[in-house]
């Protein structure tokens, strides 16, 4: 197992979960996983002179999957700062310091962790989405976890679908 | 009805979107050039008030007449006095504001589409279509929508809408498609494709560039424009308190303010209605090119709710610039929606179009440019504006009734809202209040409306009409001639209101009596014992007044004539078999309902033009036979004029309206534009028999009114044609309406076969004649009116001589209550001012001339010379006696006994100066001692002038007498200017009254 990318993961869940969503991962690719975050938190409906919309799309995987796991990777950043801190005091606000990094990322689990982590996750998915797709989602996103880093044509590293 | 309602394309007609918008940038440039006018004059020298108050005006009591009326009353040194203390702003000021404002909306509009596609919010469609599956959609539905070439598209990807929006230029758009709308686009691509359509939709209607046009200058306006003019509003509020003439001053600014906030509300309002039907006409697009209208369907039925929200529901459409889902699935199958005639923008248009014209005339009053010629340019392109929108609407509903068998519009209703709309715009922007907060006469505001359903009432008429008649390929040229010619005769009302109606709300008034002894003066002159005002006085005086300001417009004749000769012209066209060509392309389906009752046979209208001319023959006939008989009696010469100027002007308004009660009866279908033909045509008829008596006069002895021979003297056309014609035309297309109005009983009825029937062609030869004399007709209704026009033309482009204006006024045109008590304060602003702009220097000039010829003549005399050399000291003299005719025309004192002061003060100056040249020429030293002895007098009559300002300063209290900058300066005459007796009575000014050698 080794660290994972956060927009691999969520990658990876929507081309199995929802593969008709993957153009958005591809186009939100595009962004540093910050801009990505601020993004969708603050996407809406606009309204629009010459525009045309229903509104929002009920029930999109790709925001939703996304917000979650940058969350869980910003938890466990901060769980891994502190416990930095711990050992060396006064580190804390240096370790700080450096800022959100430009790619989030999920370090290796331990299997405890990933069952926590799949509790949590269902928790939060579950204000969002149907229960049972919120089960398929935390599945998806432990067993890619599970299966750990894994850079694959459209990772991070990889070439872009522009390209 | 029996067949199927056939389905109305809504582009059987223009949709009107362009001057809607064109209103809009009018509203936004007139109300911007306002604001720079305001806030240039606060920031400059510009002391208009000051003149004010030294023609007597008192800020704190005076109504609007008085205002009016003082300034008129010494029209030469009150223009004096604004073109050297309040001149006008510079013309760069405003050809450079407008230069900003351009430079700015188009930076704006070309950076707009750059901010909304930056790569920081939006990606390249290949980024999420690698395959190019989408762009190849996009490509096809271009081509489909007929777009030259596909434009860009660019995918928020963070955005989960299913939408897309359109924005940069018509002919270089961006489409940006929504995240959500692309991760659906498999699961429904009937809807991916219909939201593609509608944007191209937008793009192929050539909403783009005109729709962020509008948003770059409404934020230019909001951002450079308003910030000024707030920060001058603000300022004048400040000094509220410190203001001896705040009371003046509240209604202007409060008014600037509320003119602010109305504005955002306009425009919004305005351009969120037009949007809205902007998206129907691109759904209704997008279905014609194969959209699945079931991509509109997703929504549920309308919910079921009380009149109370419905109402709030409503309202709260109106400021959205989309529509509701459930009228635009309506539409997609009934576009009725979009040939309505609908309350708001009807109000909205009403609005902006008065702002935009009491702006304007605002503008070219400060800039001293009100020609008449200017004065109907400024209507001309308010009138233009407003006749588009409301043309453009009552005709597409028009056609649409009659494509579909409904009834016609009310263009009452229409009118009405037009018509109010047009009074709060002109109370808002200042109309008929100048300094009080409302019109003093609040009642012919009600003409307003009356102006606004007659507009509408001629629009659908003659809409009703051509529809009927017309059976070429297309509506669009009939329907732009009539819309212009609505235009042309809107512009006259609005000049006329702008002017005299306004001036007439705000309290103007004239005396009657003197108004008809000036007039009459030039041909009978003045009788020592006028007589009593009768009711022919009045008849005339008023006709004379409105008919002189509005047919000092060049234009005016074509105006009126074109009312009745664009609807005669509706018959000249060959009746067509089967339905009109225009309509099979407007309407598809099965069946088409008639399309209203077809015009009947020429006879029918030019019947009555006959039957007016010849009673107006006769009656003219009648009229001289009487004049000739009343001559012998009459002892008043003006009496006798004016029973012969209102006897010919009432024959011609008689044979008007019997020609169109005639008229209407004939055509009972189309009885407005029946009854305008009638009376147009029977007033040329009428008005060729009184020429030809007139030209003839003395050949018929018992007609006869000044030649004792029988002689042949066609001159007289020229002076009948100016002094009877021109003033009664609008008078008789009014007469026309008036009998045409709805509620009178027609005293036949129409048989079926007259209103519903074919047109019944009549035999050939009888088609022909009536052709020609319509043909006829119109020509020399185009002849009258070009004479007209040219006649005009030159004295048209000329500012009337303050000279002339002031003598006018002085007659009757301006009248003031010389008792209305003045306080202690106003009285001392006004000496104040008096002396300041001019009194003080001129008595200064006095006191330098007289003191040098004293020395010179001290220095001569005691150098042992006699009046025989003192030739020297004679341009000295001259000075004084100028001088002293200035003074004379000068503003009189606003206080009695100063102004006794005064009068003596310029006699002896005068006096003296003149005697003092006399007595040099015979060399007579007693003469040359009067004369200076009258100068002493008048230089000790000036001081006490100065003594009488400075006690009547002191008792006006401590605020006035500070220094006249302080609190005076501020005001900017912004309303002050407006209306002006250069708008209001050019009136007399030709003094044109002649009907040849009456008497």
């Amino acid at each position: 197992m080794a660290v994972a990318a956060v927009r691999d993961v969520v990658r990876d869940v929507v081309a199995e979960l929802a593969p008709e969503e993957l153009p958005l991962v591809d186009g939100l690719a595009a962004y540093d996983d910050s801009v990505v975050v601020r993004k969708l938190r603050r996407s809406g409906p606009r309204r629009e002179p010459l525009g045309f919309s229903w509104g929002e799309v009920v029930g999109l995987m790709t925001p939703v999957v996304w917000l979650v796991l940058d969350q869980v990777a910003e938890r466990l950043a901060d769980a891994a700062v502190e416990g930095a801190a711990r050992k060396a005091r006064g580190l804390r606000r240096w370790l700080r310091r450096g800022g959100r990094p430009a790619a989030a990322t999920i370090p290796p689990l331990t299997e405890d962790q990933l069952a926590a982590l799949r509790q949590d996750l269902l928790d939060q998915l579950k204000r969002e989405l149907e229960e049972r797709t919120a089960e398929q989602i935390a599945d998806a996103v432990v067993r890619r976890l599970a299966r750990g880093a894994d850079p694959g044509p459209a990772g991070p590293e990889g070439p872009s679908p522009a390209s | 009805m029996e067949s199927t309602s056939p389905r109305i394309d809504e582009r059987a007609l223009g949709a009107g979107t362009t001057v809607r918008f064109a209103l809009l940038v009018a509203l936004l440039v007139a109300t911007s050039s306002l604001m720079v006018i305001y806030v240039t004059i606060a920031l400059s020298t510009y002391d208009g008030f000051g003149c004010s108050l030294a023609a007597g005006v008192a800020p704190d009591s005076d109504p609007a007449s008085a205002v009016i009326a003082k300034r008129a009353l010494q029209w030469e040194a009150y223009f004096a006095c604004t073109k050297r203390y309040a001149p006008s702003p510079p013309w760069w000021v405003l050809a450079g504001w407008w230069a900003i404002l351009a430079l700015f909306t188009a930076a704006l509009f070309w950076a707009l589409p750059a901010w909304k596609a930056r790569r920081s919010r939006v990606v390249p469609l290949a980024t999420m279509d690698p395959d190019g599956e989408i762009a190849g959609t996009v490509a096809e539905l271009s081509t489909v929508a007929g777009l030259a070439r596909p434009p860009r598209v660019v995918v928020d990807p963070a955005s989960a809408s299913d939408g897309a929006v359109v924005f940069g230029r018509s002919g270089r758009a961006t489409v940006r498609l929504d995240g959500g709308l692309i991760a659906t686009r498999r699961a429904d691509p009937r809807r991916f494709r219909a939201i593609l359509l509608h944007e191209f939709a937008h793009i192929a209607n050539r909403d783009v560039t005109i729709t962020y046009l509008t948003v770059a200058m409404w934020r230019v306006y909001t951002v450079v424009a308003l910030p000024p003019f707030l920060a001058w509003c603000a300022w004048m509020f400040r000094g509220a308190s410190d203001s001896v003439v705040w009371s003046s001053e509240a209604p202007i600014v409060t008014r600037g303010l509320l003119i602010t906030g109305l504005l955002t509300v306009l425009v919004y309002l305005a351009r969120s209605d037009v949007l809205r039907s902007r998206e129907i006409y691109a759904d209704l697009a997008a279905v014609r090119w194969g959209a699945d209208p079931a991509g509109w369907s997703a929504a549920g039925p309308a919910p079921v709710i009380g009149p109370g929200r419905r109402a709030l529901r409503s309202f709260v459409e109106l400021w959205r610039p989309h529509p509701r889902w459930d009228t635009r699935q309506t539409a997609l199958t009934n576009p009725a929606v979009l040939f309505g005639v609908r309350a708001l923008p009807l109000l909205l248009t009403g609005m902006t179009g008065a702002i935009v014209h009491a702006h304007m005339m605002y503008a070219i009053t400060q800039y001293v440019l009100l020609t008449p010629w200017m004065q109907h340019l400024a209507a001309l392109v308010s009138a233009g504006l407003v006749a588009g929108v409301v043309g453009i609407a009552l005709w597409r509903a028009v056609v649409f009734a009659a494509l579909t068998g409904q009834p016609a519009p009310s263009s009452a209703r229409a009118g009405l809202w037009l018509g109010l709309g047009m009074v709060a715009g002109g109370l808002a922007a200042g109309q008929g209040t100048v300094n009080d907060w409302l019109p003093a006469r609040p009642w012919p505001l009600a003409l307003v409306v009356l102006a606004g359903m007659a507009f509408t009432w001629w629009l659908t008429r003659c809409a009703q009409l051509w529809v009927a008649a017309w059976h070429g390929r297309s509506l669009r040229p009939v329907a732009l001639v009539n819309v212009a010619t609505a235009a042309l005769a809107l512009s006259l009302w609005l000049l006329w209101w702008q002017t005299q109606g306004v001036a007439f709300a705000a309290g103007w008034s004239i005396d009657i009596a003197d108004v008809r002894d000036y007039m009459a003066s030039s041909m009978v002159g003045r009788e020592s014992d006028p007589p009593p005002v009768s009711w022919l006085d009045v008849l005339l005086v008023a006709i004379m007044t409105v008919a002189s300001t509005v047919t000092t417009a060049p234009l005016a004749l074509v105006a009126v004539a074109g009312l009745w000769v664009v609807p005669l012209l509706a018959w000249l066209p060959r009746p067509g078999t089967g339905p009109p060509r225009w309509s099979r392309a407007a309407a598809s389906g099965d069946g088409h309902a008639p399309l209203g009752p077809p015009p009947p046979g020429l006879r029918r209208v030019l019947g009555p033009v006959l039957i007016g001319g010849a009673s107006g023959g006769a009656a003219a006939v009648a009229l001289f036979a009487w004049l000739h008989a009343r001559k012998q009696v009459e002892p008043s010469p003006t009496t006798f004029l004016v029973t012969t100027l209102a006897g010919m002007l009432l024959v011609l308004l008689a044979s008007a309206a019997l020609a169109a009660y005639a008229g209407r009866t004939a055509v009972p279908t189309h009885r407005l534009p029946a009854a305008l033909i009638g009376a147009g045509g029977a007033t040329l008829l009428s008005f060729a028999v009184i020429v030809a008596l007139r030209a003839a006069d003395g050949c018929v002895p018992a007609l006869a009114l000044d030649a004792g021979t029988c002689s042949w003297n066609p001159a007289v056309a020229k002076q009948l044609f100016a002094g009877i014609l021109v003033p009664a035309s609008p008078f008789t297309v009014l007469v026309a309406g008036v009998i045409a109005l709805p509620g009178a009983r027609t005293a036949r009825r129409p048989g079926p076969t007259r209103s519903t029937g074919p047109t019944r062609p009549g035999s050939p030869a009888s088609t022909v004649l009536g052709r020609a004399c319509a043909l006829a007709l119109v020509a020399a209704a185009l002849a009258v009116a070009t004479v007209a026009a040219v006649q005009r033309s030159p004295q048209a482009s000329r500012l009337p001589p303050p000279a002339e204006v002031q003598r006018v006024a002085r007659n009757g045109a301006a009248t003031v209550d010389e008792d209305a008590p003045v306080s202690a304060q106003s009285r001392a602003l006004q000496v104040q001012a008096w002396r300041d702009r001019g009194g003080g220097r001129l008595m200064d000039g006095f006191y330098h001339h007289r003191r040098e010829l004293f020395a010179m003549v001290a220095a001569e005399v005691n150098a042992g010379k006699s009046i025989a050399d003192l030739d020297s000291v004679r341009p000295l003299c001259l000075d004084i006696a100028n001088d002293a005719r200035a003074a004379y025309r000068f503003f009189r004192v606003p206080d009695s006994k100063a102004q006794e002061l005064w009068e003596s003060f310029y006699e002896n100056a005068v006096l003296g100066g003149t005697y003092c040249q006399r007595s040099l020429d015979v060399d007579d030293a007693d003469r040359f001692d009067a004369a200076m002895r009258r100068l002493a007098t008048a230089q000790d009559t000036s001081h006490a002038i100065d003594d009488r300002i400075d006690a009547l300063i002191r008792a006006g209290g401590p605020s006035a007498s500070r220094s006249p900058a302080l609190g005076l300066r501020r005001i900017t005459t912004v309303a002050y200017r407006n209306p002006d007796m250069l708008t209001i009575v050019p009136v007399f000014l030709s003094g044109r009254y002649a009907s040849g050698r009456v008497r």
